[in-house]
């Protein structure tokens, strides 16, 4: 005997009356709860995943935000390999959200988020010139602010476990030689010397960026020139040799089996158990790792990327901004909320409550840097990262960074992964009609 | 048939006209915003001719590979789909089968989900340290099959294909199931009279009748392969590298950047060769129902 497929569809066909009734006031409750909900105000505000504190401490101002005014902060959140391009593609079919969070920096604001044409201006407030200089200038076109920013400069370094190190009689490097023979020595030892991570699409490039004194020490002048389309990336030996042992790392195993997939908020837990001995992480990362395992407290060391015999600290001034969509419905209660950020108070309450920063981008609230990473800082000459420096790199990163992940997979050779980089760059200068390239 | 009866031509026009609006003036202006520069960064348009066409054809391995992974995509999640689905249908057509509906409502489920949802599950479940894929396999002592099902380029297109199959089968099987039970009764019976086994009767009676319902579904899996998008990007957003990428996640990519026209220009050749491998299915399948 034949069975009927869609008997319940038979059940409410039987009771049709009933269903359509039932359907009917459904119906009329969303209604009801929509007409409800229509009186209060919600701010959208569209972000990625690492880009909110991993301490809860923005949602926590924006609960009390809520408290104070009635305006809830609706937070959306995006994976980080996929906000860039989902944000853009917002903008363009016009559904952004009423606040945007956007990685950006002086060269790549336009590409990124294309403020003058998406956002509102925002030099009128009074906060902007509470706002460290050098903070203010990224965020703004042709001198109009549009965004506002928390975060201090960032710098990277690698983490290590000192027992590990110790067992094995290891000392931190001060070229890539010596860390190279330190991996291998970790990896003849079963131990994963470093926790890498690619799943999110942004943490395995940044190697290349962040050393670039290397570069600037081979090409005197090197962001001017890149800048201007005098010189392409392919033509920096060293940026190709930092490529090369950026793959011969990858395919040599030093990253551990996993590392495609590995996510780089679990390298807290790896670190913690003594399953790799090393992590390339920012500064704060030590402060984050004590507040969960504080076992580790005064086992962990760092030292600078030796990527290139790199002997110089990277520095991302700025790091992301906020900004307000144009086309926002609730404009005046943005800009609010932006005022009640920048208070000094919740300034201060950001920085209390962040473990992952030891400055805010606002000269009037001090620092919390240790002593001890202050003194390791004043070692080293700093220099602005890469993808801060030169135009049609950080607003490409993602594009970019798929390509060294293909390296790693020998899909690329170096040579290729570079030649594909300048690609990038000069496609993007003549779809923005940069006059160094369209002429 | 009765003049009277058959209902006047223009009862079609607003029909037509909605359609013609909605989808096929979009697919035109598309087709010709390929052939201009137009990008996000500036107001004005130019007419460049078949640059991008050109690009896409003669620009290197990049674009030649997102064509194989979107064809390579296709072929084998339309096959395994409509295999599977098939075979599902069939099974739960069977008499000998307790609880049919249930078994149905089980297949069709995944269809149902939120791509989304799916992404986010299978990307935890295909984990190589703590998916429940890999840990099931090692507490089998099958450690040798686990793998970084979605970071390798050996697994990552194989494990998208995988979980596309496991949602789109039920989809396929009630269109099967719908064909089977069009099927007269009295041919089987006939057929088990003249000792036909059950691959007789599948070779000779199911499947050439099934031969609309095929029809529909191969259509389907491959309009819907060729348009993959959404599987892609959830799991691997084209990773590892761009090793998984596809037409529409380039498409993506593209208009992200900025480059609308490169966009268009890579949609424009997917419309096309979408459409003409419909109609050739349509057509070929339709001259092998008339043969039966």
């Amino acid at each position: 005997m034949n069975c009927h497929i869609f008997c319940t569809w038979e059940v409410l066909m039987k009771f049709r009356k009933y269903t359509s009734v039932l359907l009917s006031l459904l119906f009329a409750a969303g209604m009801a709860q929509t007409a409800l909900a229509d009186d209060s105000v919600t701010l959208t505000l569209g972000c990625s995943q690492s880009q909110l504190p991993s301490s809860g401490i923005f949602e926590q101002l924006c609960e009390e935000y809520e408290e104070q005014t009635g305006i809830h902060i609706d937070i959306q959140v995006t994976p980080d390999d996929q906000w860039t391009d989902v944000l853009r593609t917002k903008l363009s079919v016009g559904e952004a959200p009423d606040i945007m969070w956007a990685d950006v920096d002086g060269l790549s604001i336009v590409d990124r988020i294309n403020p003058v044409e998406n956002c509102v201006s925002l030099a009128d407030a009074e906060w902007v010139d509470r706002l460290e200089e050098s903070v203010r200038n990224d965020l703004s076109v042709d001198g109009t602010i549009y965004g506002i920013s928390f975060k201090g400069p960032k710098f990277w370094l690698y983490y290590y476990n000192k027992d590990i190190f110790a067992q094995y009689n290891l000392t931190p490097p001060t070229n890539y030689e010596e860390f190279r023979a330190i991996c291998q020595t970790l990896y003849d030892n079963d131990i994963t010397p470093i926790y890498e991570a690619v799943q999110e699409g942004w943490h395995h490039g940044l190697m290349w960026y962040e050393v670039a004194g290397v570069y600037q020490k081979e090409v005197p002048d090197l962001y001017e020139k890149l800048n201007t389309n005098q010189i392409k990336v392919t033509d920096v030996k060293s940026m190709l040799t930092v490529l090369e042992q950026m793959q011969d790392f990858a395919q040599s195993g030093f990253y551990g089996p996993d590392y495609m997939s590995n996510s780089i908020t679990n390298d807290f837990g790896a670190m913690a158990d003594g399953s790799v001995a090393m992590t390339f992480e920012s500064n704060g990362w030590e402060q984050q790792l004590l507040d969960s395992y504080p076992e580790m407290d005064g086992k962990i060391g760092y030292f600078i990327l030796p990527w290139g015999d790199n002997d110089t600290l990277g520095i991302t001034p700025t790091q992301n901004g906020l900004f307000i969509n144009k086309n926002s419905d609730h404009i005046d209660e943005a800009k609010a909320f932006f005022d009640y950020l920048a208070s000094p108070e919740k300034l201060q309450e950001y920085l209390d409550g962040e473990t992952s920063i030891y400055s805010v981008c606002w000269p009037e609230i001090d620092s919390k840097y240790p002593e001890a990473l202050k003194e390791y800082m004043n070692q080293f000459d700093t220099s602005v990262v890469l993808q801060s420096g030169v135009k049609f790199v950080g607003g490409q990163c993602f594009e970019i960074e798929k390509l060294m992940a293909s390296m790693f997979l020998d899909q690329l050779t170096p040579e290729e992964c570079l030649q594909q980089i300048a690609d990038i760059m000069d496609e993007q200068g003549e779809l923005q009609q940069d006059p160094y390239w369209v002429g | 048939m009765k003049r009277s009866k058959i209902y006047p031509g223009y009862f079609i026009l607003p029909a037509l006209l909605l359609i013609a609006l909605l989808y096929l003036l979009p697919a035109l202006l598309g087709t010709a915003y390929s052939f201009t520069d137009w990008n996000r960064y500036s107001n004005e348009l130019h007419f460049v001719g078949w640059k991008n066409y050109i690009k896409v054809f003669s620009g290197g391995e990049k674009y030649i590979g997102y064509i194989k992974n979107t064809v390579f995509f296709t072929v084998l999640s339309a096959v395994l789909k409509l295999g599977l689905g098939l075979a599902l249908a069939i099974l739960f057509t069977s008499s000998r089968i307790r609880l049919c509906n249930l078994h149905r409502t089980i297949a069709f489920a995944p269809q149902v989900f939120s791509v989304l949802i799916i992404g986010i599950t299978f990307k935890a479940m295909l984990h190589p340290s703590t998916g429940f894929i890999n840990a099931l396999l090692r507490s089998c002592g099958l450690s040798f099959l686990a793998h970084d099902w979605l970071g390798s380029i050996d697994t990552a297109f194989g494990s998208i294909i995988a979980v596309d199959v496991w949602r789109g089968a039920g989809y396929a099987m009630v269109i099967f199931i719908a064909g089977i039970q069009n099927i007269p009764l009295i041919y089987y019976e006939s057929a088990s009279i003249d000792g036909a086994g059950f691959w007789a009767k599948l070779l000779h009676i199911t499947i050439p009748s099934l031969i609309p319902t095929l029809t529909v579904n191969l259509v389907l899996s491959i309009t819907y392969g060729l348009r993959v998008f959404d599987i892609v990007y959830v799991l691997t957003n084209g990773g590892p590298g761009n090793a998984t990428d596809v037409i529409n996640t380039a498409t993506f990519m593209n208009f992200s950047k900025g480059n609308y026209a490169m966009g268009t220009t890579l949609s424009s050749i997917l419309a096309c060769a979408t459409v003409i491998i419909a109609l050739f299915i349509v057509r070929f399948m339709g001259k092998k129902e008339d043969n039966q």
